[in-house]
């Protein structure tokens, strides 16, 4: 990994069309501003974690879910019906 | 909108997120559901079930248009979870799935935004 030091209103080209800038210093908090095309999806490392993560939670609770969304689960028993006392 | 196809071979050419091996793909209508159910050809213990994003929240797919994060006729997915206790079913904006059915290519977002949630409820066991 690359590592530069950087101070407050200094910023980081990467590419041609990204620029990565650090707006300010707030105790343990960097914040820091980022100009991007708009194709060029910014986000938070952890969200991308939490979006893996939701994908696994997806798979894993498929036959739950196909269970709590079957048609017979939503249906009143008839009373005609023979297994209803 | 792209109408909504019964079975097709869709091809994620950068897998899923933090899955990048997933490529290969199979959709599928849920008979008598507005639900869809895409399987991993190349893991076959994943799979999920999916709703249009649009369904979950209207107006999703002209929202992600409007900032460029999918073009004409791509068609948007929200997948579909089980969590907490009673067992509620939440869809995940955050992460939507974009299919371009014409090309028969995938591609799953990651937007940062808390217009997009990571879980929407949606429904929730009575």
């Amino acid at each position: 990994m690359l590592v530069l030091t950087r101070r407050p209103g200094q910023s980081i080209r990467i590419g041609q069309n990204v620029e990565v800038r650090v707006v300010r210093i707030e105790g343990d908090r960097v914040v820091i501003g980022i100009a991007a095309p708009r194709h060029v999806a910014v986000v938070r490392a952890e969200l991308v974690e939490q979006v893996s993560g939701e994908v696994r939670d997806a798979s894993e609770t498929r036959a739950k879910l196909r269970v709590m969304l079957s048609p017979a689960r939503n249906t009143e028993p008839s009373p005609e019906d023979p297994g209803v006392a | 909108m792209t109408s909504a196809p019964v079975s097709a071979e869709i091809v994620f050419p950068d897998g899923l997120v933090g899955l990048p091996n997933l490529t290969r793909h199979r959709l599928s209508a849920v008979p008598d559901t507005e639900l869809y159910e895409i399987l991993s050809d190349d893991d076959p213990a994943m799979g999920f079930i999916a709703a249009s994003a649009d369904t979950v929240k209207p107006g999703t797919t002209d929202r992600l248009r409007e900032r460029g994060l999918i073009g004409e006729g791509e068609w948007v997915l929200a997948i579909l979870a089980v969590h907490g206790e009673p067992p509620g079913i939440t869809a995940n904006l955050a992460g939507p799935l974009v299919i371009d059915m014409a090309k028969a290519t995938a591609r799953q977002l990651v937007i940062e935004d808390p217009e997009f949630p990571l879980q929407v409820p949606v429904a929730e066991e009575g």
